[in-house]
């Protein structure tokens, strides 16, 4: 009796003991997820924690594309499923008025990475809400600098779903030629990334024109058409077509010296 | 005029960009020291320094040359570009300083002078350490933090960010940390994942 006693009681403390032990333990990994694996997963420790939606929301997106690149798909869609929800969160009204397309422009950024990680169908879904805000935003505000920005997201997010026609469709409706030429960028980048290289010189043919519109009004939107045509010509190069490569960077000379 | 330099040596036209950089080594030496604090709104659209100043155009202008392959030559500029700090009086400000001093340190390492980058990065640290407004200390930290990981030095960048305050600026700096990780390979050691662990914790 005394035998069985003495085991009752080793069995439970012994169970105390082990229950302690891995409360520690969970304790310990709680803050070792995060630290333990990489300085990506320590940011996102903290992007997590940031107070203002905006941020978060930014830094969360900026998380995610990294775990994209690094090819952990898993933890980047529930990063930007995380991200998406906190676009339903208010922005500052402030921060709204400086950029009412805010939310259009980090869904579709949303959707791009949705894309990335092979969710095609829930990618498309966000995009075509995304265009119908637009519509919304639209109405209501005058800001053609952050809607053409917002729709260069939108047509990049069709583009990594492999809908190159609509993304060529959005970006020709954009007002801002950087924009534009961001988008007609990308969608030449992905057309030469899966050889076709009739379409990729078509459409660069088409960013070229439109960045050397790129009214040269502030230093600022001088350095954004030099980058654009800088990227043309690099591409241009890519397939093989040195001398219009040397045409384009020659035209971004002479605005970058204007 | 830079950018365009560094297109033609992307594309192989390292002679055109030769010919380019010392007309841009000329505009960078007629750079005024423009240093403004602007801020908006919330911490994503915050600028500490709008504007150019006569050092970060040269450190750039550098920068350039040394991609080229003409690391003599951009040693040259580095030096000009500190003795351009040391001159213009409206750098007393430490944060300024700090970071145009960071961003010189930044073309040292892309020269290959990485203990010269080093020398130059500890005297911005301690500049930064002397800057009261906790934000723009922070801001500033973050920017030395990322020139650290750019020269390699990790566990130093890590360890900067123990000091910083706020968590906007601890996950800039921790993005660029773990960008140089992956852009180099580099494995995080079991030293780096202590280090990780007291910022999560914030232990110092």
């Amino acid at each position: 009796m005394k035998k069985s006693l003495s085991h009752i009681i080793i069995v439970c403390l012994g169970t105390v003991i082990l229950i302690s032990y891995s409360n520690l333990e969970i304790c310990q990994a709680k803050a070792g997820v995060y630290a333990e694996g990489s300085p990506l997963a320590c940011a996102l420790f903290f992007a997590k924690r940031l107070p203002e939606p905006v941020d978060k929301v930014e830094w969360l997106l900026q998380v995610a594309t990294r775990y994209v690149k690094v090819g952990q798909k898993k933890r980047a869609l529930k990063i930007l499923f995380m991200t998406l929800q906190q676009t339903e969160k208010k922005a500052p009204s402030a921060y709204l008025r400086y950029d009412p397309f805010w939310k259009a422009s980090k869904l579709a950024a949303i959707a791009g990475g949705c894309a990335k990680v092979g969710q095609k169908e829930k990618a498309l879904k966000i995009l075509s809400e995304t265009l119908l805000l637009i519509k919304e935003l639209e109405y209501a505000c005058d800001k053609p600098y952050f809607k053409s920005r917002a729709l260069a997201e939108i047509a990049g997010g069709y583009v990594k779903t492999g809908e190159y026609e609509r993304a060529f469709q959005i970006a020709k409706t954009i007002e801002k030629p950087d924009s534009e030429a961001k988008a007609l960028i990308e969608i030449a980048t992905r057309y030469n990334e899966t050889g076709q290289k009739e379409k990729t010189l078509e459409i660069l043919s088409e960013a070229f024109w439109v960045a050397r519109t790129v009214q040269a009004t502030s230093s600022m939107e001088t350095q954004s058409g030099v980058t654009k045509l800088v990227e043309i010509a690099t591409t241009y190069n890519r397939i093989g077509k040195e001398e219009k490569a040397l045409e384009v960077l020659s035209t971004a000379l002479q605005i970058a010296k204007m | 005029m830079t950018e365009v330099a560094s297109g033609y040596a992307e594309i192989g036209q390292k002679g055109k960009a030769l010919e380019i950089l010392p007309e841009a080594l000329q505009v960078a030496k007629t750079v005024v020291v423009e240093g403004k604090t602007m801020w908006l709104l919330t911490e994503s659209l915050t600028f500490l320094f709008i504007g150019e100043s006569e050092p970060t155009a040269l450190a750039t202008v550098a920068s350039k040359y040394a991609e080229v392959g003409e690391e003599g030559k951009a040693i040259e500029i580095l030096s000009e570009a500190l003795q351009a700090v040391k001159e213009i009086e409206d750098f007393d400000r430490p944060s300024f300083r700090a970071k145009v001093l960071a961003e010189i340190a930044g073309g040292y390492v892309q020269a290959g002078q990485k203990k010269k980058s080093l020398e130059i990065l500890a005297s911005a640290l301690l500049l930064a350490k002397s800057i009261e407004d906790p934000s723009i200390k922070d801001r500033v930290l973050y920017f030395i933090t990322e020139r650290y990981a750019k020269a390699g030095q990790y566990h130093r960048s890590l360890r900067i960010v123990t000091n910083i305050d706020r968590p906007f600026y601890k996950v800039l700096a921790l993005l660029e940390i773990a960008d140089e990780y992956s852009n180099s390979g580099q494995m995080v050691d079991i030293r780096a994942k202590k280090i990780l662990h007291e910022i999560i914790t914030g232990a110092k």
